[in-house]
């Protein structure tokens, strides 16, 4: 039985399969019979049926290792018998709850299943020794290798590992917690590869889902993916494992944007709206934007309307919080220009310059959208020709900040 | 969720506006720039004489404007410049900020005032007649007017049936001097008490000639009034300014015919009105027959009054301090003449009122 997603799957999960496999207790052991051992033939998951070669040579070498080791190895010919009458296929045996239904009826003390893949010639192998009487697992060895000569010493270094392992178990513990037989990881986001631990690559997400290699995660745990795909800013999820067999929906990751256009309107300026755009240096990190927003005066009396055009590059940036938070503080400085002119006729063009001191704005930030309000401090320069701003600050409401804007973003 | 905070968004103005249409009024016509900006109706460019005047070797200068109409029904606009040292410079415009004619004289003055017998325009010391024909522009009588020697930074004026009086107040006491039309000195200084043990200060003086037209039904039939406008400072704790609104009859001065003072008999008969809170004096307290005109404490937001202190409506017209800006209000309170002193511009904008 081949399994789509189960490529190269288990690399980081060494670690994490050792540590499950602490319900083989690290504890010394005088025994000197050898134990009775089922040794399950080797199974292929594989996408593909390029290499079932390895099958039967891991499979050999596991047998020999073991026998060289003093293990009592149960023949084929007892156990078979029983896994044809309890109907389970050979492929099934790589999976805790098969081979142990066929191990102790057999008489067997110990079962050790083992299973490996190979994708872009890259081989992932997994060895298990499980009690067969109380079904719990004692030890296990991950292994990874390029497909070539060196495969050989993998395999022999897998069971070379494995085998002071179950030497040490003592009287078995007792199973305090199940494991989780299975998980498969659902996302909208195809191809995005799943890395489990600090460097273990563990699969891509492929038709919208990614099954988790069987790894013993005990009931209840925690464990950290971390999610990346070309153009979207990396994430880290921790999932709960509550089930025995789980379906996990991931959230989705923020593409990055290289760029935004914003629409605005300000306190103070309301008879008008502002267009801008955002120039990320950094992908939704600092930014260069160009601003032009323009607004009408009048005060809807006896009144000739005054038209203002305030142009401005910002540099500005977030603090305190990625890509990925849904609250954001953006500051950003600058300078701009504010052209005047009036609908009364002989008036001069204004032109006042001024530094955009600080702005700071507090953003919602959703996958497209920018939803923030910012608060603006501008300081007129009193410079040029014809201004109207004397040196001084700005402020729609006489004193305090220049103005409060509400705005919209769309990233690109 | 976003599409349906955009609608919010994109409601929200609309519907506050079928709830409190000022508010929304006030929110849309807000602005970094001057009110007056988008008030004003003509403006001319006063950089060349004023610049010309001040010359290059003056320590400080500084600027008044006003609006002063005759008998006649002749309004005109002044503007005054200062410099220190030296004397100043009335400039007097028509209603559309035709400049007529200038006159620089060598003292400081802040006398204004339509003269007592002849109706003639008195700024400084300047009197400026009418010429001929009402389009005529106006002719400055060259001969220094009133000759007293005396700046009336401090004083209201006003005239009334041949005879010039100056009011001012000095702690809870307002002082008048008569003149009569040569203005010789006529009797020894009169008052009242504004409000006894506290400190007032006369901020602002309304001279209402046209008394048949705008009855003070107050005051009664055929008075002219006088409309006194005091600030005082509350001993809150919080500085805020306040201000009261008298109502006095021209005739009785120099000495109004209160028998405790202006505000303890003033407001069981309604010639005082009650506490005018939110009130800065940065500025002076204007009036006009609209309403009285006070600064709020809302800086460059002023407000509009009713003589029993009511208040009418709110109205921006500049944050600038009050050394950049001088302005005053026509009498009728269609539209108010603002002096920018950053760009040398003199503005006629439109009240709204």
């Amino acid at each position: 039985m081949k399994y789509r997603g189960t490529t190269l799957i288990a690399v980081t999960c060494g670690l994490l399969f050792l540590s499950a496999a602490m319900l083989g207790a690290q504890v010394k052991n005088d025994r000197t019979k050898p134990y009775k051992t089922c040794v399950f033939p080797t199974v292929d998951l594989s996408t593909t049926e390029d290499n079932p070669e390895y099958q039967q040579i891991i499979s050999d070498q596991l047998h020999e290792e073991l026998k060289i080791a003093g293990f009592d190895i149960i023949p084929r010919e007892k156990w078979d018998a029983i896994r044809k009458q309890q109907g389970i296929r050979p492929a099934q045996l790589y999976r805790a709850d098969s081979a142990l239904k066929v191990a102790e009826p057999a008489g067997a003390e110990l079962a050790i299943v083992s299973f490996y893949s190979i994708e872009d010639r890259q081989l992932v192998l997994e060895i298990k020794c499980y009690d067969a009487v109380q079904g719990a697992l004692v030890a296990g060895v991950f292994k990874t290798a390029r497909v070539n000569l060196s495969v050989y010493n993998v395999i022999a270094g897998a069971v070379s590992e494995l085998i002071p392992e179950i030497r040490l178990i003592g009287p078995p513990p007792r199973i305090e917690s199940p494991v989780v037989e299975r998980i498969a990881l659902v996302s909208e986001d195809e191809d995005m590869a799943i890395y489990l631990g600090e460097e273990g690559y563990i699969g891509r997400i492929s038709g919208g889902k990614l099954l988790l290699p069987p790894i013993p995660f005990a009931l209840g745990s925690e464990i950290t993916v971390e999610k990346r795909k070309e153009d979207y800013h990396p994430g880290v999820e921790t999932l709960k494992l509550k089930e025995p067999e789980m379906l996990i929906k991931l959230k989705p990751l923020r593409k990055k944007a290289h760029t935004a256009t914003e629409l605005n309107w300000s306190i103070g300026q309301l008879l008008g709206f502002g267009l801008a755009q955002r120039f990320y240096l950094k992908p939704d990190s600092s930014y260069l934007a160009a601003e032009h927003y323009f607004y009408v005066q009048h005060n809807f009396s006896d009144s000739k309307p005054v038209f203002h055009h305030d142009l401005r590059i910002l540099f500005g940036g977030y603090l305190f919080s990625g890509p990925h938070a849904t609250l954001r503080l953006n500051v950003s400085t600058g300078f701009g220009m504010i052209v005047t002119y009036f609908w009364l006729k002989g008036q001069p063009v204004y032109g006042d310059y001024y530094w955009d001191v600080v702005n700071s704005s507090f953003e919602v930030n959703f996958r497209r959208f920018i939803l923030y309000i910012r608060s603006e401090q501008k300081y007129a320069l009193g410079i040029g020709s014809d201004h109207i701003f004397e040196r001084g600050w700005i402020s729609a409401f006489g004193e305090g900040p220049s103005t409060i804007t509400f705005g919209v973003a769309r990233k690109w | 969720m976003v599409k349906r905070l955009l609608q919010i968004l994109i409601l929200l103005p609309f519907l506050l506006c079928l709830s409190t249409c000022d508010l929304i009024t006030a929110l849309f016509s807000m602005s970094p720039f001057p009110g007056y900006l988008a008030q004003t109706v003509a403006t001319t460019d006063m950089k060349a004489p004023v610049t010309e005047f001040l010359g290059d070797d003056y320590i400080h200068w500084e600027s008044d404007v006003y609006v002063l109409r005759n008998p006649g029904g002749r309004e005109a606009v002044f503007l005054v410049v200062r410099r220190d040292p030296g004397g100043q410079t009335v400039y007097a415009f028509d209603t559309s900020l035709n400049l007529e004619i200038s006159q620089k004289v060598d003292n400081h003055n802040r006398l204004h005032l339509i003269e007592a017998t002849t109706g003639d325009f008195v700024v400084g010391d300047v009197r400026f007649s009418e010429g001929p024909l009402p389009e005529d522009p106006l002719v400055v009588d060259s001969t220094p007017y009133p000759g007293l020697g005396m700046d009336f930074w401090d004083r209201q004026t006003f005239a009334y049936s041949g005879r010039n009086y100056a009011v001012w107040s000095s702690f809870d006491w307002l002082y008048c001097d008569e003149y009569n039309d040569s203005w010789v000195w006529l009797s020894p200084t009169g008052g009242a008490s504004i409000d006894q043990g506290e400190e007032r200060r006369l901020v602002g003086l309304g001279y209402e000639p046209d008394f048949s037209t705008y009855e003070d039904p107050i005051l009664g039939a055929g008075i002219t009034p006088v409309y006194l406008f005091v600030f005082g400072w509350d001993d809150s704790g919080w500085d805020e300014g306040f201000l009261y609104i008298i109502r006095t009859a021209a005739g009785e001065y120099p000495n109004p015919s209160y028998s405790i003072d202006l505000v303890a008999d003033g407001l069981p008969t309604g010639k005082c009105s009650p506490k005018i809170r939110n009130v800065e004096d940065r500025y002076p307290v204007f009036y006009t027959r609209k309403g009285v005109v006070a600064s709020t404490r809302t800086r460059g937001t002023f407000q509009l009054l009713q003589l029993d202190g009511q208040r009418i409506k709110n109205f921006y017209i500049t944050s600038d301090d009050d050394d950049e800006t001088s302005f005053d209000f026509d009498i009728n309170g269609e539209y108010y003449y603002l002096f920018n002193e950053n760009n040398l511009r003199l503005y006629k904008a439109a009240t709204g009122f």
